[in-house]
């Protein structure tokens, strides 16, 4: 304790300037002596009150710039003197190449330290002095526009310690650092904390004339420079040496390890920086070359199904700019390969049937259709599955791989008729062996495959073409199944796609109930009853997939004549202004064959009946030619020769054709077989059904889908034209195809023709003004 | 027809309590005192003051860097003041416990604002000055300019 008194008397305002600087100069001696103490660690044998006093009194006698500068000249002196007896004896051994004399850094790390201990040294007195100096920072800092006396201090310690112009201190201390870094960056564990002390240091020192921190202009862009410079070379080698997973980990690896590092000991304004650097030298400047990776790039890992490292390669790579760009160019090129290999194998498969489907072997047709949705499903499901599992769910790559499965399923003009025959399958048969839910989930992904289709309206025509073969001849299994199905299209395209095939149900649900009329009304009239059960589905012939003009000509036995004119008196009798037509092409009959063996009854078509019954009036072992079954029952030929085949060369041989064959050709004789036996009593002749269409019927088709789309164009040209009643032509070209594409991709030739069309028809005109402007003519 | 009479109530105004500083019986008196000061003014007579230091250093950065930067006072319980007006200091306690500054006389207000602008309590420093702009008048207008001077304030000064 000291009590101590000061000489000084009492403090009156100074009289004469001479006792002033006296006073002066020996209070300053008393401070100056202070702050060595402070600087040799004695501060607490020091008087707080009697320095602060001291202080407060030399700027209250306005004495505060002498006692400003003095206390600068005191800590550059004591600074000075720690460059050179404490941080130049610690220099590292030999300066530039201390990396080679030094592999550990030691030298360096001993550096590092003795500089931390300065630092904290000085920047505990300079708290110290600022404390006693409190009054000085507040009254004449402010005035006199300096630095408070703390950064006073941290200047000094800049420009005197970090930037000395006596000795290499700066050099040093950068080289030591980046050193560091690059052995921890090899695997060397280092003294952080002192790394840390020195960087933290340098932050808080602030570069005079940028106003920046001494870190940020003097260390940072070196550190950039050099991480940048190592990180080139170890790209370089990285790719060379590894294949692409293992270069992708090592990569995830330094990325962490830099985050790592910035988060212990540099500048978090750094991050961003040293992430750009490695994100540009490993993965922007090798983005193609581990994309392209033999036996492990992305195509690899697609076929292996490297799920991990899919993941991997999708973070990492979107971290760049292009990496996402480039990967989902690579995965959609992949996916058009595969597709374009798969639908190669169906066309291959189908001209090397050439011949066969020709001689009826049409089996294998429908098998290809089933095979082909199959295919693509599987690589739907794997796509799907990669970009569940590796990809986030991107919605990016979801569309881009959706336009890579639009593409080549669109490639295959055959992929509407394909995808309604795999529905077709998977509704007649599918029920079999696969659940309810099962079957559903299947045709959920089949709706996915749907939608990709452009020409909707080819597809709508095969549904119903094969709805109708399901429904006429009780082939599908769920009327619950064939209901959803058509729920998950109405879903997908509207109301208006699927009235139609509402309607074709309707259809079956009103005729069994006509049927149960129709039966009631034979039981109550008195006209003799057929001898036949006869049964009637009666169609709506827009719903229906029939062509009226070319109504199939067909000479039903008498018998059945008659039934059909009985039925056609009661429904007409029903329905005025209705016409019917019989579609002999599409029924079916049972009818029971005597053969040698025994009695079998025979499910068959309509024709097949027709060709049997002839066989009726025919002796044991009289045949009939080609030319005369075709003349007396007036069959049209393609299907003549299919329902010949059916009975002639399938499984059931009812007849035996001369010469024997698989082809019906012109002169071919045909026999009873009155040999026929069967495990069986029952048996259903299958109709050598053309599943997959042969070439003819394909264009056929197709022309009628030409005409449809006529009418849907100029339809949707109308309605539009109606609305705006005026408009330009690329205008109304746009319009139209925004209307149509749900169904089909009109062509913009198309729809000019159909302009064209509609003006020769007096519906619009061309405006008097501009050639290129319609108006509706109402 | 019909007349409607409104009546309104005056509402009952919700006062706010009425708070009386607890500080003001530990104005310098030894119940939990952890630090004493001895005053010494410039006549050389010593005074004993009792206070309390997250008191003292809650309101006054110099109290706060006297008690606790690592210099001789920070180890010791008292604490000694010289050059420093006994009457000022009592008043400067007083304001920094209870936040209540009373100035009667000229002499009283700059002793107290050489010790306030010392401690830098801002708050006394600028009623001490106010105090004089009240006061001035023919007679202590040169006096009170060089005080101001003194204390670097040029709105009193001018």
């Amino acid at each position: 304790m000291s009590s101590r008194k000061q000489p000084k008397g009492k403090i009156r305002p100074p009289k004469k300037p001479n006792s002033a600087d006296a006073q002066f100069n020996d209070n300053w001696d008393r401070l100056a002596q202070a702050i060595r103490e402070i600087h040799k660690k004695n501060a607490s044998i020091l008087s707080f009150e009697e320095l602060y006093r001291n202080a407060y009194n030399m700027v209250l006698h306005k004495n505060g710039d002498k006692l400003y500068n003095g206390v600068r000249e005191v800590i550059t002196q004591h600074l000075e003197e720690v460059a050179v007896s404490q941080v130049v004896p610690a220099f590292p051994l030999s300066g530039a190449s201390s990396s080679q004399t030094n592999p550990n850094g030691a030298g360096g790390a001993n550096f590092l330290k003795v500089l931390k201990t300065v630092w904290e040294d000085h920047t505990t007195c300079m708290l110290m002095i600022r404390d006693i100096l409190m009054y000085m920072d507040r009254v004449y800092a402010k005035t006199a526009n300096v630095p408070l006396v703390y950064d006073l201090g941290l200047d000094l310690f800049r420009d005197t310690i970090v930037r000395s112009q006596n000795y290499p201190i700066q050099n040093h201390l950068l080289e030591v650092l980046l050193q560091q870094i690059k052995l921890e960056r090899e695997n060397e564990i280092i003294d952080r904390t002192n790394v840390k002390a020195s960087i933290d240091m340098l932050l808080e020192l602030t570069d005079a004339s940028t106003k920046d921190t001494v870190y940020a202009t003097d260390f940072e862009n070196k550190f950039l420079e050099t991480s940048s410079e190592y990180y080139r070379v170890e790209g370089q080698m990285l790719v060379g040496e590894y294949d692409a997973p293992e270069y992708m980990k090592k990569v995830d690896k330094r990325l962490n390890e830099e985050e790592q590092r910035v988060r212990h000991y540099l500048s978090q304004t750094t991050e961003p920086k040293i992430r750009n650097i490695v994100e540009e030298e490993l993965i922007s400047k090798h983005l193609k070359t581990v994309i392209e990776m033999e036996n492990s790039g992305l195509i690899p890992m697609l076929r292996n199904e490297k799920m991990d490292d899919l993941g991997r390669m999708y973070k990492l790579f979107g971290r760049v700019v292009k990496g996402h760009d480039e990967m989902k160019s690579a995965i959609s090129d992949y996916i058009r390969e595969l597709g374009k290999a798969i639908n190669e194998t169906v066309t291959s498969n189908t001209t090397a049937e050439g011949g066969n489907a020709a001689s009826g072997d049409k089996q294998t047709g429908a098998t290809v259709a089933v095979r082909w949705v199959q295919e693509v499903l599987d690589l739907k499901d794997k796509f799907d599955k990669v970009q569940n599992l590796a990809l986030s769910n991107d919605k990016a790559f979801q569309t881009s791989f959706n336009e890579a499965f639009e593409y080549f399923i669109n490639k295959n003009s055959k992929s509407p008729e394909f995808i309604s025959l795999f529905i077709d399958d998977n509704l007649k048969k599918g029920l079999k062996g696969k659940t309810e839910e099962e079957v559903d989930s299947v045709l959920d992904k089949t709706i996915t495959l749907f939608r990709f289709i452009g020409e909707k309206d080819v597809f709508e025509r095969y549904y119903k073409q094969h709805l109708a073969k399901r429904l006429l001849l009780g082939r599908s299994v769920s009327d619950d199944a064939e209901r959803g199905m058509i729920g998950k299209l109405k879903v997908e395209c509207g109301y208006q796609f699927t009235t139609k095939l509402e309607g074709m149900f309707n259809d079956m649900r009103i005729s069994s109930d006509t049927m149960t009329d129709f039966k009631e009304y034979l039981d109550k009239s008195v006209l003799e009853k057929p001898k036949l059960d006869l049964s009637v589905t009666v169609l709506t012939s827009t719903f229906w997939p029939m062509n009226l003009s070319a109504s199939p000509r067909c000479n039903l036995p008498p018998e059945l004549t008659k039934a059909c004119g009985t039925f056609q008196n009661f429904y007409l009798g029903r329905h005025s202004g209705r016409r019917l037509t019989w579609q002999s092409n599409m029924g079916t009959a049972d009818i029971r064959g005597s053969f040698k063996a025994r009695k079998h009854e025979l499910n068959v078509s309509t024709y097949q009946m027709v060709i049997l019954l002839m066989f009726n009036d025919k002796q044991d072992g009289e045949s009939l030619s080609y030319e005369q079954i075709k003349g007396e029952s007036d069959i049209p030929e393609a299907d003549l020769k299919r329902n010949l085949q059916s009975l002639a060369c399938a499984k059931y041989k009812i007849l035996v054709k001369e010469p024997k064959g698989k082809e019906i050709n012109p002169g071919d004789q045909f026999n009873f077989n009155n040999d026929f036996t069967a495990p069986l009593q029952r048996i259903k002749i299958q109709t050598v059904a053309s599943k997959v269409e042969s070439e003819g019927e394909r264009k056929e088709t197709r022309e009628k889908v030409e005409e449809a789309r006529k009418h849907q164009t100029e339809a949707a040209i109308v309605r539009i034209m109606k609305d705006r009643k005026t408009m330009e032509h690329n205008l109304l070209i746009a319009e139209v195809v925004k209307q149509l594409q749900s169904r089909f991709m009109p062509n913009p030739a198309l729809i000019k023709k159909r302009i064209e069309a509609l003006i020769e028809r007096e519906y619009l005109e061309r405006a008097t003004g501009d050639r290129r402007v319609y108006n509706y003519l109402a | 027809s019909l007349l409607v009479k409104f009546e309104i109530h005056e509402s009952i105004i919700d006062a706010q309590p009425i708070i009386n500083n607890p500080f003001d019986k530990l104005v310098n008196s030894p119940r939990f005192s952890d630090i004493k000061f001895r005053v010494i003014d410039s006549k050389s007579r010593e005074k004993l003051f009792y206070a309390h230091k997250g008191i003292l250093a809650s309101s006054s950065s110099v109290f706060e860097a006297m008690l606790t930067n690592g210099m001789k006072e920070t180890f010791e319980d008292e604490i000694q003041l010289c050059q420093t007006n006994h009457s000022a200091f009592l008043s400067l306690l007083k304001f920094i416990y209870t936040f209540k500054v009373n100035i009667t006389s000229l002499c009283d207000a700059e002793n107290l604002l050489a010790l306030a602008d010392r401690f830098a309590i801002v708050p006394v420093r600028e009623e001490c000055l106010r105090y004089f702009r009240l006061e001035l008048n023919y007679d202590n207008v040169w006096g009170i300019w060089a005080i101001a001077e003194k204390y670097s304030c040029t709105k009193t000064s001018t």
